[in-house]
């Protein structure tokens, strides 16, 4: 799961936790690490719209042309320079991929081969969270700053349980730190059905819980990674409708790092 | 037409309905009552934007016609105001000067002058973006500068989003054009457009006059905004050793000045020279100035004919059209005059707060929608203010005029915002923070003109 990890660099943050994060990743798992800066067409597209009226299609084009070699200047001799402080590594390596920032980075993943995404929280635009639906691997959103002492395993009967356990386990060793499991059987999901899992999770993955309980997982989670201030919430990615938002409210009510694992 | 725009499209239409659909007050004609339904539906259109900008404007010349509010001849007789082919003139000289490196040779030797201190570069970042927006309109400007500054910007190894010195840079650029745009008539469409409004109520502004209300607040703006901006966000160096090697490098690269080159440029110099002595000392009209100079930069080889045909956006001239004809027929029905006193019952007709009222009232709006809509929307009724407050209307218009292109907190606010937006060197959260001060900090400065120079001045 870490062998190959992709830093994405949206146009709308840079993702300095994202790359001391990397570090880490990069210094206890050995992972391989890849840069990818997005021009995100839909600026480009909003620009065009907003100023249709001010602005004519050619000057537009010429303005777009010019934006786009300048952000792949960017990309080259800003952005690499700063990651490579930031992650103390040399031989990183840089796609610059257009498009729109789900789709691109899913190309990008495809392509390279990559086996987690590692990007940083952003409260600003929700909608860079779609790769959290789309991404084929793994998903690291960077929220803490500084070293993972706590670690949180959250199995739950929404979201699939196969390798949460085990990149935990991994996580746990890789940086020398407590973790706490628990499964939550929530409500808003086939309960009788997630019955049986705790026990062949632990059962499986050596696995010992923490906690089996009945909760909501938005406010359970949030509560536990508060009262005993973790650092990184690992979780399967829940499928379940409505509970797009919440995966990133992690993020943001606890302040802690998220990984969603499919 | 989608599904959204359809939405979009009906809270318009409702309003329209809604204002027509209520008792008409005593004191109000039915024309009077139209054209409120009229405006009812232009405000959220020109802020939701269901359709292309060019077309409401079409709209609001063609509503006022099927409401039986206007007739014919003077809806489309407004739509032959001299300010209309002054801005078609404006655009052919603004092509000509894009299409010459000429602008890119300004705003570099303007950064040349900042020498190696961040605080300077971000002013010379202001005052290029300021002084080109003199001499053309400020989209154009934007466009243009925002890949120089940003290209600069990387040169130097500012890190997107982290470097306080790349967000008063960009930042800077997009607040340098808006508030240089205020500067001649040349600078955006609302500045024709007042001049066009003034020119219906029989009031001359020619291009000095312009200058002479304008240009302290220009400056006074240009400093204070600076200032706000250096202090939100402090660079994060002391000196830049790297950005005299890199500029020399960019002016190194630039193509040789060439005869032809020198030609339109020496041509473009005697059309703004033209513009700022000719009305002044003999009366020449700014329309024949404009449209003389952009047959005379053809002629030179300044541009070709396709140039002119995909450089001139004819959307808002539509745009503008439809908002001149907005502003008659509110004044003609007499609904701009029935609000005003409203207005005036409640500011007593203070100097005072008759020049708040406007000024918050236009930086409102334009913060939510296009510039020339804002001011389009607010030309009759803040000069109707003024005029039944006792005071000159041409005060009332330039305020309006004036106020209505400083635009600084949101994306939407105006395309330069979002335009430097695309440089990925500062987040929407920047630009509010910053937005938020500077609106503040002009209003006081437009305030702070009007109420004290404008008044040593005799304006009135």
């Amino acid at each position: 799961m870490f062998d190959k990890v992709m830093i994405s660099v949206p146009m709308e943050q840079f993702p300095s936790l994202a790359f001391e994060r990397a570090r880490d990743l990069s210094e206890y798992l050995g992972s391989r690490l890849l840069v990818s800066y997005v021009i995100e067409d839909d600026l480009f597209e909003r620009v065009s719209v907003s100023s249709l009226h001010v602005v004519t299609g050619k000057d537009q084009e010429l303005w777009e042309r010019k934006m786009i070699a300048t952000h792949e200047k960017i990309a080259r001799d800003v952005v690499v320079k700063e990651a490579k402080r930031l992650t103390g590594r040399n031989d990183l390596e840089l796609r610059i991929v257009r498009g729109g920032y789900a789709g691109a980075l899913s190309r990008v993943i495809e392509e390279e081969g990559c086996d987690m995404i590692l990007m940083e929280y952003h409260s600003f635009d929700l909608l860079k969270y779609r790769i959290m639906d789309r991404s084929p691997v793994p998903v690291w959103i960077e929220r803490h700053k500084g070293p993972i002492r706590r670690i949180g395993l959250f199995c739950t009967n929404l979201a699939p349980n196969e390798r949460a356990p085990g990149a935990a386990r991994k996580l746990k060793k890789a940086f020398g730190a407590g973790l706490e499991s628990y499964y939550i059987l929530d409500p808003g999901g086939d309960v009788d059905e997630g019955r049986e899992e705790p026990e062949l999770i632990s059962a499986r993955d050596r696995i010992k819980w923490t906690g089996v309980v009945h909760d909501r997982v938005e406010s359970f989670i949030t509560k536990r990674s508060k009262e005993n201030d973790l650092d990184l919430i690992i979780l399967g990615r829940i499928r379940k409708r409505g509970y797009f938002h919440l995966r990133s409210k992690f993020a943001k009510k606890t302040g802690a790092s998220v990984l969603l694992i499919n | 037409m989608d599904r959204r725009q359809l939405g979009k499209l009906s809270l318009p239409v409702l309003l329209m309905l809604s204002v027509l659909a209520l008792p008409r007050p005593d004191g109000l004609s039915y024309e009077g009552q139209a054209m409120f339904a009229v405006l009812a539906f232009s405000i959220p259109m020109f802020l939701l934007q269901p359709i292309p900008l060019g077309l409401v404007g079409v709209l609001v010349m063609v509503l006022p016609l099927i409401l039986g509010a206007a007739d014919v001849g003077s809806t489309f007789s407004a739509f032959g105001n001299p300010a209309v082919f002054f801005l078609i003139g404006a655009f052919m000289i603004s092509a000509a000067m894009e299409k010459t490196p000429l602008h890119r040779r300004i705003s570099l030797l303007f950064l040349r002058t900042a020498g190696s201190s961040p605080r300077m570069l971000v002013l010379f970042t202001m005052l290029s973006g300021a002084f080109l927006s003199f001499l053309m309109p400020e989209h154009g400007v934007i466009v243009l500068l925002v890949p120089i500054i940003t290209y600069v910007a990387a040169s130097i190894g500012l890190v997107p989003l982290r470097s306080n010195l790349g967000k008063g840079m960009l930042i800077g650029a997009a607040y340098g054009c808006t508030i240089g745009s205020l500067g001649t008539p040349l600078g955006g469409a609302r500045n024709p457009l007042t001049i066009g409004f003034l020119i219906s109520r029989g009031i001359e502004v020619n291009f000095l006059r312009w200058m002479e209300l304008s240009l302290p607040l220009v400056l006074l703006s240009i400093l204070l905004v600076w200032g706000m901006l250096v202090l939100i966000f402090p660079p994060e160096m002391k000196r830049i050793k790297t950005i005299p090697q890199v500029l020399e490098d960019e002016l190194g690269g630039l193509p040789p000045v060439t005869g032809r080159n020198l030609l339109v440029s020496l041509t473009l110099l005697l059309i703004i020279a033209s513009f700022i002595i000719l009305p002044s000392l003999f009366g020449v009209d700014l329309t024949l100035i404009a449209l003389i100079g952009g047959v005379a930069i053809f002629l030179v080889g300044g541009m070709r004919w396709e140039d002119v045909e995909s450089r001139i956006p004819w959307g808002i001239i539509l745009l503008y059209g439809g908002a001149i004809t907005l502003g008659v027929h509110l004044i003609e029905s007499g609904g701009a005059s029935f609000l005003a006193d409203r207005i005036v019952d409640i500011t007593g007709g203070s100097p005072f707060l008759s020049i708040l009222l406007v000024v918050i009232l236009t930086k409102l709006l334009t913060e939510f929608m296009s510039n020339t809509a804002a001011v389009s929307v607010l030309l009759p009724i803040g000069s109707a203010v003024f005029l039944a407050a006792g005071l000159p209307v041409e005060m009332g218009a330039m305020l309006v005029g004036l106020s209505g292109g400083l635009a600084f907190m949101f994306l939407i606010s105006t395309p330069g915002n979002l335009i430097s937006f695309t440089s990925g060197y500062f987040s929407q959260k920047d630009l509010l923070k910053a937005g938020l001060l500077v609106n503040l900090v002009t209003i006081a400065a437009v305030f702070l003109t009007a109420y004290t120079y404008w008044k040593l001045i005799g304006v009135w």
